[in-house]
C-alpha cells in the first residue's frame, strides 16, 4: 500500500508542484495550508510522514511539530521541516522541537526524496 | 562661646569638604561662598566666583539640571537644588550642586548599546525575511522547471531541455547569490560569532581536498599537496575555514585547464601559512586590486558549468579577517594564481585568554552568565623533575577526560595545555562555581589517590565568573592567569 504523506505549505504553487512530485514517486498525498489544518489532518488521517513548512498562518510549523512530537499517539510520525529560513538558529529550533529532518528551500528533489525514503524505512 | 565657634568651624569644614558642590548666594544672586568641590566643578578659583553674580538662574523650588562648560568644549552636567538658609545673620540660599556627568555618560552609553542591539535585531530580522521572501517563489520556479525537465508533464524537445537546464543552473546560481549576500551581511553586522575550536589544520585541508579530488581528476589536473609532518593546531571556526578552502580550491579548479592544483601548509613560528596555487588562466595585473571586492568576476568561463556569484573571494577575505588573519594574491595572466592566507597560532596562555574573550562576548550577547575554571598541577616545575613528560601528558589526558566528562551543554568547552585545563561554562550560574569546583577537584584527587600519586601531585583550581567578578575579559583572565604557564 502506498505510504501517505501530509504536505503542509501556505503557498498553493508549492503545494501543487510538490503534490505532483510525490504522486510521481508513488506516494499518496494529502495537503494542508495552515498550521491548524495540518494538526487536524495529522491527527485524523495518521499520515506516514509529514513535510512541514515553518512560516504558516494560524499555527507556525514549530508549534505544530512540538505538539505532535509531545503526543504519544503521533510522535512516531517522522517530520521533515521544509523551510526558506535557512539560518543556523532556525535549524537548531527545528531540532529542539523534535523534527527528524530539515531541508531548505529551494530544494533539490533528490535530496528531499532521499530523506523521505530514509525516514520511511526506519 | 568657644563651643559655638568650634561647632561653626566643624560645620564650615563639613561644607568645605563636601563632595558635592555648595555655593551660597544672597537674595540678589551674588555669590557669598564657594566650597572646594563647586570651584572645581566650575573650573574657577574661589575668589573668581565670590562677590560676583552667580552664572545660573536660581532653580526655585525644584531641582534643575545645568550644563557647565568645561575645557575642550565638553560639558559637565550637574543637578542643582536650592535651600533657604541663614548665612552670617542674613537671608541667603545654599545651592547644592551634584555632578551627574558620569551617570549621564553611562546612561548615554547604555542607550547607545541598546540602540545598536535594536538595529542589529531589526537588520537580522530583515535579512531573514528577505531571504524567505526570495527563496519561496524561487522554490516553485525551480521545482516546476525541474519537473518539466524530468518529463512529468509530457515530452520535451532536446532544445527545450537545453534551455530549461540553463534556467535551472541560473536558479541555483541566484540562490547561491542570496546565500552569499546573507553571509556577507551577517559578517558585516558582526552577527557572526565564530564557533572556534582547536584543531589540526592539516586534517582540515586533507579532508577538504579529498572532497574535491573527483573534480580535480575529472579535469585531468594533477594535485600537489605539501603539509608539515607535525600536528599543526590552530584555533578557528572549522566550518568557516572549510568554506575558505572550498572557495579557493573551487576557483583554482574552475580556472585551470591543464597543469596542477597545489595546496601547501607551512607551520611557522607564530603563524600558519596556507597556499592554494594553480596553473590556470591567472588574473591581469590591473584586476588584482579588485580581486577581493564584491561582484568582481574576471575571465568568466563561457559554456557549461557552475557560474560564480562574484561573492566568494569577498567572503573568504571577511572570514580570514574575522580570524585576525591576512590574505593576499599573486598572479600572472595565463601562468596561474597563488592565494596565500595566514592564521595566528596562539600560545596556550593567549589561547586560554581568547577562549575567555569569546565566551564572554557570547555571554554578554545572550545576556547569560559565564563560569570559568582552571584546574592545574601545582608546583609544576617540581613535578616535571620527578616524572617524565610522557607520564605527565598521560595524566593530563586523563584529567581532561575526567573534566570533559562533566560537560553538560553543547556550548560547554574544555581546553588543556601541558599543566592546566580551562573549563568555560556558558549559562552556568555563578553561584554554582564553588560546588562545581569542589566536585571536579575531588574527582581529580580521587583519580590521583587511586594511582597512588596523591602524595606527589596536588591539584589547584582557580575560578572566575561573569557577572560575579566583573564584565571585562581582562578582569576575568586576571583571576585565573596565575594558574597558566
Amino acid at each position: 500500500m502506498a505510504k501517505k504523506i501530509l504536505l503542509v505549505d501556505d503557498e498553493p504553487h508549492i503545494i501543487t508542484m510538490l503534490e505532483n512530485r510525490m504522486k510521481h514517486a508513488g506516494y499518496e498525498v494529502i495537503t494542508a495550508c495552515d498550521g491548524q489544518d495540518a494538526l487536524t489532518k495529522a491527527q485524523k488521517e495518521k499520515p506516514d510522514l509529514i513535510i512541514l513548512d515553518l512560516m504558516l498562518p494560524k499555527l507556525d510549523g514549530y508549534k505544530v511539530c512540538r505538539m505532535l512530537k509531545f503526543d504519544e499517539k503521533y510522535k512516531h510520525i517522522p517530520i521533515i521541516m521544509l523551510s526558506a529560513r535557512a539560518q543556523e538558529a532556525d535549524k537548531k529550533m527545528g531540532e529542539t522541537v523534535g523534527a527528524d529532518g530539515f531541508v531548505t528551500k529551494p530544494f533539490e528533489p533528490q535530496v528531499l526524496l532521499g530523506k523521505i525514503k530514509d525516514l520511511l524505512k526506519q | 562661646m568657644t563651643v559655638k565657634t568650634s561647632k561653626d568651624q566643624r560645620l564650615l569644614t563639613f561644607i568645605e569638604k563636601n563632595h558635592d558642590g555648595i555655593v551660597i548666594v544672597d537674595k540678589s544672586g551674588l555669590v557669598l561662598f564657594v566650597n572646594f568641590a563647586a570651584a572645581r566643578l566650575f573650573n574657577r578659583k574661589k575668589k573668581e566666583l565670590c562677590g560676583k553674580p552667580f552664572a545660573f538662574p536660581l532653580p526655585g523650588d525644584k531641582a534643575v539640571e545645568i550644563n557647565i562648560p568645561g575645557i575642550n568644549q565638553e560639558f559637565s552636567i550637574a543637578q542643582m537644588q536650592q535651600m533657604p538658609i541663614e548665612w552670617q545673620a542674613r537671608q541667603a540660599f545654599a545651592l547644592l550642586i551634584h555632578d551627574i556627568s558620569e551617570l549621564k555618560k553611562t546612561e548615554m552609553l547604555k542607550s547607545a548599546m541598546d540602540e545598536r542591539r535594536r538595529i542589529d535585531r531589526i537588520k537580522n530580522e530583515f535579512i531573514s525575511n528577505v531571504s524567505h521572501e526570495l527563496r519561496t517563489p524561487l522554490t516553485s520556479v525551480r521545482e516546476g522547471i525541474s519537473q518539466i525537465l524530468e518529463g512529468f508533464l509530457g515530452k520535451t524537445t532536446q532544445k527545450q531541455k537545453e534551455f530549461l537546464s540553463m534556467c535551472l543552473e541560473d536558479i541555483d546560481r541566484l540562490s547561491r547569490i542570496i546565500d552569499g549576500l546573507l553571509d556577507i551581511s551577517r559578517i558585516e553586522s558582526g552577527k557572526i560569532i565564530l564557533k572556534k575550536e582547536t584543531l589540526d589544520i592539516v586534517d582540515l585541508a586533507r579532508s577538504t581536498v579529498s572532497s574535491l579530488s573527483v573534480k580535480i581528476k575529472n579535469k585531468g589536473l594533477e594535485l600537489i599537496e605539501e603539509y608539515p609532518k607535525e600536528k599543526t593546531e590552530i584555533y578557528v571556526d572549522k566550518d568557516r575555514i572549510i568554506e575558505v578552502f572550498i572557495n579557493l580550491l573551487g576557483n583554482a579548479i574552475k580556472f585551470t585547464e591543464k597543469g596542477h592544483i597545489g595546496i601547501s601548509i607551512k607551520n611557522k613560528a607564530k603563524l600558519v601559512e596556507c597556499c592554494v596555487t594553480d596553473t590556470g588562466r591567472g588574473i591581469a595585473k590591473k584586476d588584482l586590486p579588485r580581486v577581493f571586492s564584491r561582484f568582481q568576476q574576471f575571465g568568466r568561463v563561457f559554456g557549461p558549468g557552475e557560474k560564480g556569484t562574484g561573492l566568494g573571494l569577498s567572503i573568504v577575505k571577511s572570514i580570514i579577517e574575522l580570524h585576525k588573519g591576512q590574505i593576499r594574491v599573486e598572479s600572472k595572466l595565463n601562468k596561474g594564481s597563488k592565494f596565500i592566507f595566514t592564521l595566528f597560532k596562539y600560545t596556550s596562555r593567549e589561547l586560554f585568554r581568547q577562549y575567555i574573550v569569546d565566551g564572554l562576548r557570547e555571554a554578554v550577547h545572550n545576556d547569560e552568565p559565564l563560569s570559568i575554571f582552571v584546574f592545574y598541577i601545582e608546583d609544576f616545575e617540581l613535578v616535571k623533575k620527578e616524572f617524565d613528560s610522557k607520564k605527565i601528558a598521560g595524566l593530563m589526558n586523563k584529567f581532561y577526560e575526567i573534566v570533559g566528562g562533566h560537560l553538560r551543554r553543547q556550548a560547554d568547552l574544555a581546553v588543556k595545555d601541558d599543566r592546566a585545563i580551562l573549563l568555560v561554562l556558558p549559562v552556568t550560574k555563578n553561584e554554582y562555581i564553588e560546588s562545581i569546583q569542589m566536585r571536579l577537584t575531588q574527582a581529580l584527587e580521587e583519580y590521583l589517590s587511586k594511582e597512588g600519586l596523591d602524595k606527589k601531585i596536588r591539584i589547584g583550581a582557580k575560578t572566575a565568573g561573569f557577572p560575579r567578578d566583573g564584565s571585562s575579559a581582562d578582569g576575568l583572565f586576571d583571576k585565573i592567569k596565575d594558574a597558566i604557564s
